[in-house]
């Protein structure tokens, strides 16, 4: 159910607190369960829905000590509507696949034309039909087993349903009426069935008030450690088929066998780079997908490098073909070149978690502009390093240059450059000090700034300091109304675009022409253009006609700065604090 | 009249939400029969103009499509090996246009159908798509339904409720595993950056448990640029984990439009019916570095300028002689006796005798020949001169040969310096757009088209020819072959016996020069090349000849034998039309309502085809008085002079005061009026129920003549006259209350006035800095 690969998944049991949780559960399935349990996993709620779907998979299959089970694993996210959550729990327990052929119908129960799905009555009736017919067709099935099994508890087989809830938490805000409910089922139903709920909150934070839901049996997945971290990552190394290396995909001969002990060591280095920031197994698997193939290449060149002067000399020699079958296999690297990958690689780490954590670029990509010149061991180890940095440095540079030229806020057209630092600094200074900012010249500006430069700020000396007003840069944007934007841009195009715009003869008068410019169709239009872009933020409501509508900056300084240096404008001349 | 009449009828239909009422007189707008024929040219024009730039963007877009559709369709083929959890592909467009959405989906459905003609090729995947928008994705059920709906074949059949819904995902997945070749399912997010992102974030979570089984890639078309990311703004890490985002950035701005305008009209490949002047090719790149880049701007931009262009009369010739009938003779014999086309004619006429080639006869001033005739017989030797109709044909039709051989050769020499530039300079610096002045000392940059056309690209040629003189040897030969091999490649046989000269030139200009053998490896060595003596002198030669060629034909085309037929010089372009300042011209309308009247009717008949006529322009240079002016404008003159609440019962008074003023003028003219030309029957003073507009002309119509004594009225005998008798001040009195409500409601329908709703009686300005 949980979308984690079938590696990772695996893996997962290896380690002893997943495995706690495991074996807990199966022992209370297998015994008496009770009928309402909770799993909380604040870190990796993913991870432990894997583990209870995969435990309860082979529960279900392996169907020992004469109990079987069927178990539905749904997501409270998936499942937005009741009857969605409904549809999926019943075909589920039942084994049932909507066929399209046959008009996608879900499980038709025992007899045609009956609805489950329509409320909750119909479902409760619905679980017990799959009960009692799943039930009947394993006591018929296991009927011979029993007389061998000598239970001692029962003398009946027990069968038994499961229905996991992944993502409890969010039950409560999608189907708030569902979750007493749920987790009464097996008393509303009077069958032997347990609901599981899986979440990252605390139960007390979903249980609904009133005290009408049963107190769950909690389960708490321990904190996993680094050693059960690194555990699960090394577990988890996929290793491809050996024959494998002979293709020419260089990312998929990464995962050569041989090659393991080196991951082992990688994941080590790779946890101790990025384990302060980053405790998911799954989020570091991640960064190391993206990193090892890059890592492993130098050797897998030069095992090329030597089969190619093996095959080289074969050919020279006209030696018998069935010696180089030996050379083929790719050996562990030495303990040397581990440690000299490691020490050229060391620093990417960093990097990869910065641009991979918050996904500002994907593995692949990531993988491809980091991947390191061929052949990199046999560069002399002084110059290695360097050779590596350089050859990444034009590698991203011709990718940044595939991706476009126009890469950012340069290509926006002049008007709305200006629109944005206008809407920077109305966002920004606050409105009562608008006429001392901008109500005169560029002269007189600057001799501010110098003096305020010039004296730190620091708290006076009678106070004691604490009250030190943080800057409204720092706050976050404030609101500002559509004409005080304008205003502002007048000042802005007055000072810094006025000896660039085309002649106009027809104004006279100063200031006309930008009087004129600020109340044009484009202005307005470049304004709507960059709130579609998100670059400014509109506040007051879209459909209200009347009143001025109200805005908010969507670009921090930095950016801001940039623009106002590409304009020519000096944004700190202009700032109420400046930086 | 009919039309009217229609009008009238359209207007008292409850049911007609918007009505049309034109501009002007009726009868103005009637289309004359060279109207109708100028329109037919302008249609030939345009469309031809048309396709062209729509071929050019589509070829501009053509990389981005295919690296879409490379995109999508390994999809799922090159994942990297070890991720933790398969994650779903997007795609984000960013700076999309609706016209490449288009193209790209196109494309997608191109396969779609040429899989199904011949399926079984593994090579061509199939792809299925579907397009959402954000108003029908309010909710997850909605998006859901809208993404699942959008591939699974409905309408056969409504399925019964024991079947899984159609907001399911599961439903879709039973569709998609009973589908015999699996195909992508592409889905395409429009305006992604107005769907609600809770919404996304849970349908992103949805699919991405569902893939690799269903094979779903997401196209996200956003309009903003992808630095700042708005993807990583707005959705959180929990959700972009799930993604791989694949930023393509669409290429469009100052490039677009710098290679729409070069690949229009100054291409050898294309010739545009109409050939922009500097003065629209400036408005063109201005506008669109300084306010929107859009294809769809720069094409609307180029529209009006055709549309501009055929406003003249002598644009009629522009494609053709033909006058709309089957044989020249009857051409000529329309043109001659249509007195419709009198006008035309004699424009003609006028502008064949002002015509004068300064190559020929630099001393003729073409301003005033003292006589036409005389002095353009001289200059032309008869050359120009057309008596009969068929003669003016025959000028027109050779006027428009020599006009585009001209132009042919400017864009061909246009094209060389380009190419000589390249050699010699450089490759252009890239576009950062860093530093204005920098960009227009290029021959490709946007700015020096309209300085060539301003025929004032001397300096640089100049300059670039200087660069080739210094040119190394192995430089030169890349000059000359590229300048061969351009020459070489021309498609059109016209242009290309043109050129032939040159190209002749160039070859044996190319044998001239020393074996290749003898250069050393300059290129190599990364150190200045020297120049050899016999490279020095060829590559002065070739300096030499590339100056005389392009300056020879980099001519100004204003200075052509009836130019303005088939260019458009240096009329401005009518940048009201694209980008207006509403507020600002109401309220100049406001407080000069009869400047602002003249104005639109002067407008109003240029574009139903006259000329201004002279008598408009005579207009009264004395500032009307403000009883003269209409309702609104009065009330709003009041309004300018309140505070910033404004009392609306004071507001009346001072309006009523006016009224009173007004009435006692009229009232006096009237009586002026019954006194003087008591034959001129004219009853005034009755304005009630008409509108400001046409009203103000009337008024403006009757001032004039008692302008004099407007001064020195005898007030005792007036005041004597104006007594009113009860029944008429009370009719008066609702008279001047009707006005002021209609007043008052027509500047709050322009949004003049605010209502508080809390102080009774007053309202609230919305503007405060009125300039006079």
């Amino acid at each position: 159910m949980a979308h984690v690969s079938t590696t990772l998944r695996s893996a997962l049991a290896t380690s002893p607190e997943y495995e706690a949780v495991a074996t807990h559960l199966s022992a209370l399935l297998l015994s008496q369960p009770p009928s309402f349990v909770f799993i909380h996993d604040p870190e990796n709620s993913r991870l432990t829905s894997a583990v209870v779907a995969s435990t309860l998979e082979e529960l279900a299959a392996q169907s020992v000590h004469n109990s079987s089970f069927d178990c539905a694993c749904v997501n409270a996210l998936s499942c937005f509507s009741p009857r969605i959550l409904f549809d999926t729990v019943l075909n589920t327990l039942a084994r049932w696949t909507p066929d399209w052929d046959q008009g996608a119908l879900n499980w038709p129960g025992t007899s045609e034309g009956i609805r489950y799905n329509d409320n909750l009555d119909s479902f409760v009736h619905g679980i017990q039909a799959v009960y009692s017919q799943a039930s009947s067709a394993h006591t018929s099935q296991n009927g011979t087993n029993k007389r061998k099994g000598k239970t001692p508890q029962h003398s009946d087989t027990v069968y038994r349903m499961v229905l996991v809830i992944d993502q409890a938490e969010r039950l409560k805000e999608k189907l708030p009426e569902l979750v007493v409910p749920l987790s009464r089922l097996s008393e509303l139903a009077r069958v032997d069935i347990t609901t599981i709920f899986i979440s990252k909150n605390q139960w007390q934070d979903i249980r609904p008030s009133l005290r009408s839901a049963p107190e769950p049996y909690y389960i708490d997945v321990p904190f996993l450690s680094k050693q059960a971290i690194l555990d699960i990552m090394n577990h988890a190394f996929p290793v491809a088929p050996s024959d494998q290396l002979t293709s020419n995909d260089a990312f998929t001969e990464a995962y050569h066998a041989a090659l393991r002990p080196l991951y082992a060591h990688f994941i080590a280095t790779l946890y101790s780079t990025c384990g302060p920031f980053v405790h998911d197994p799954s989020e570091l698997a991640y960064i190391a997908a993206a990193r090892w193939p890059g890592f492993v290449q130098p050797i897998l060149d030069a095992h090329r490098r030597r089969l190619c002067a093996g095959r080289g000399d074969m050919d020279d020699g006209e030696g018998p073909i069935d010696e180089t079958e030996q050379d083929n296999t790719l050996k562990p690297p030495t303990e040397d070149v581990r440690l000299r990958l490691t020490r050229l690689f060391t620093s990417s780490f960093t990097a990869a978690l910065e641009a991979l954590h918050p996904r500002l670029t994907h593995a692949a990509h990531w993988a491809h502009t980091h991947t390191p010149p061929d052949d990199l061991l046999s560069v002399p180890p002084a110059h290695a390093s360097q050779t590596l940095y350089t050859h990444i440095a034009t590698v991203t540079a011709q990718a940044d240059a595939e991706a476009g030229v126009s890469v950012g806020l340069e290509a926006l057209p002049r008007m709305s450059k200006f629109i944005l630092v206008a809407a920077f600094l109305a966002s920004t200074n606050p409105a009562r000090s608008d006429l001392r900012m901008f109500g005169r010249g560029l002269d007189e500006r600057s001799r501010r700034r110098r003096r305020k430069t010039g004296t730190p700020r620091k708290p006076k000396p009678g106070t004691t300091g604490t009250a030190i007003k943080i800057p409204q840069r720092l706050l976050g944007p404030t609101t500002f109304p559509l004409d005080r934007l304008v205003a502002i841009l007048g000042v802005l195009l007055e000072e810094n675009d006025a000896d660039v715009r085309p002649v106009a003869p027809q104004y006279s008068l100063p200031g006309e022409y930008t009087e004129m410019e600020i109340s044009r169709v484009a202005l307005y239009a470049n304004v709507m253009e960059l709130v579609s872009m998100r670059l400014l933020v509109r506040t007051s409501p879209a459909d209200r006609l009347d009143g001025t509508p109200t805005f908010k900056c969507g670009i921090g300084y930095e950016l801001a700065g940039k623009v106002a240096r590409e304009l020519g404008i000096v944004l700190n001349d202009l700032m109420y604090e400046p930086v | 009249m009919a039309g009217i009449s229609t009008m009238m009828e359209d207007l008292d239909d409850p049911a007609k939400t918007c009505v049309y009422i034109p501009p002007g007189k009726q009868s103005a707008t009637a289309p004359s029969d060279d109207y109708e024929l100028r329109m037919q040219a302008y249609r030939t024009a345009w469309s031809k103009c048309l396709n062209r730039v729509q071929s050019i963007l589509r070829a501009l877009q053509g990389p981005s499509v295919d690296k879409v559709t490379a995109k999508v369709i390994n999809a799922y083929n090159d994942v990297l090996p070890g991720l933790p959890y398969p994650e779903l592909p997007v795609i984000a467009l960013h700076g999309t246009n609706a016209s490449l959405v288009e193209n790209i989906s196109h494309a997608f459905h191109r396969r779609e159908t040429a899989s199904l003609d011949e399926p079984g090729d593994l090579d061509d995947a199939q792809v299925l798509q579907t397009h959402l928008h954000p108003a029908e994705c309010s909710s997850v059920a909605n998006m859901m339904k809208g993404i699942i709906t959008g591939f699974v074949e409905s309408g056969s059949k409504r399925r019964p409720m024991t079947a899984l819904a159609n907001f399911d995902i599961n439903l879709l997945r039973a569709w998609h595993s009973s589908q015999a070749p699996k195909a992508q399912l592409v889905i395409f997010l429009h305006e992604f950056e107005k769907f609600d992102s809770s919404v996304v974030q849970d349908m992103f979570y949805i699919c991405s448990m569902h893939i690799p089984h269903l094979p779903l890639v997401f196209v996200i078309l956003m309009a903003s640029p992808p630095v700042p990311s708005y993807l990583h703004s707005a959705y959180p890490r929990s959700t972009l984990a799930l993604l791989r985002v694949q930023p393509i950035v669409v290429s469009s701005g100052p490039t677009m439009v710098k290679d729409v305008l070069t690949k229009t009209f100054f291409d050898l490949e294309f010739e545009p019916d109409v050939m922009l002047g500097p003065s629209a090719l400036e408005f063109i790149t201005e506008f669109s570095t300084r306010h929107i880049t859009s294809p769809d701007v720069v094409t609307t931009l180029l529209q009006i300028a055709y549309m501009k262009h055929f406003t003249q009369p002598l644009s009629i010739f522009t494609i053709g002689e033909s006058l709309g009938e089957p044989s020249q003779r009857k051409n000529e014999l329309k043109l001659g006796s249509d007195p419709g086309l009198r006008a035309l004619v004699e424009g003609l006429q006028l502008r064949l005798f002002a015509t004068t080639p300064p190559s020929s006869q630099p001393r003729a001033g073409s301003s005033t020949p003292v006589s036409p005739k005389k002095a353009n017989g001289a200059v032309h030797g008869d050359q120009w001169r057309a008596d009969t109709a068929g003669d003016l044909m025959d000028c027109v039709s050779r006027a428009r040969v020599a006009f585009r051989k001209n132009a042919r050769r400017m864009r061909a020499a246009f094209a060389i310096a380009g190419i000589a530039e390249r050699v010699a300079l450089g490759a252009p610096q890239t576009h950062t757009g860093r530093s204005t002045e920098d960009a227009n000392v290029r021959f490709d940059s946007p700015g020096m088209l309209s300085v060539i056309m301003r025929g004032r690209a001397g300096s640089h040629i100049r300059y670039v020819c200087m660069a080739v003189r210094k040119l190394p040897s192995y430089k030169l030969r890349e000059l000359l072959h590229e300048l061969h091999a351009f020459l070489r490649d021309l498609q059109s046989a016209d242009i290309k016996r043109d050129e032939e000269n040159a190209r002749v030139w160039i070859v044996t200009t190319i044998n001239r020069l020393p074996p290749q053998t003898d250069d050393p490896g300059l290129p190599e060595d990364g150190m200045p090349a020297v120049q050899g003596p016999a490279v020095k002198e060829l590559a002065a030669v070739v300096g030499d000849w590339l100056q005389a060629y392009i300056t020879e034909r980099l001519v100004r085309l204003d200075e052509q034998v009836l130019w303005d037929i088939w260019y458009t010089g240096n009329t401005p372009f009518p940048s009201e039309l694209v980008n207006p300042a509403p507020r600002p011209t109401i309220i100049s309308a406001l407080l000069h309502p009869h400047d602002f009247a003249r104005a639109h009717a002067d407008m109003a008949r240029v574009s139903a085809g006259g000329e201004p006529t002279a008598e408009t322009d005579v207009g009264d240079p004395r500032e009307p008085a403000l009883w003269e002016l209409p309702d609104t404008s009065i009330a709003f003159r009041r309004y300018v002079e309140a505070g910033r609440m404004v009392n609306v019962y004071d507001w009346f008074e001072s309006f009523a005061v006016v009224l009173e003023d007004q009435r006692r003028k009229l009232r006096r003219r009237a009586r002026l009026l019954a006194e003087g030309r008591t034959d001129d029957g004219k009853g005034k003073a009755r304005y009630g129920g008409r509108r400001g507009r046409s009203r103000s002309a009337d008024v403006d119509m009757d001032v004039d003549p008692d302008m004099a004594d407007d001064g020195a009225g005898e007030e005792s005998d007036e005041e004597e006259l104006d007594e009113l008798d009860e029944e008429e001040e009370e009719k008066w009195k609702i008279e001047v209350q009707a006005r002021f409500m209609r007043a008052l409601h027509e500047l709050d329908y322009m949004g003049f006035v605010k209502h508080t709703g809390r102080k009774p009686d007053h309202v609230i300005r919305t503007i405060y800095d009125v300039p006079d």
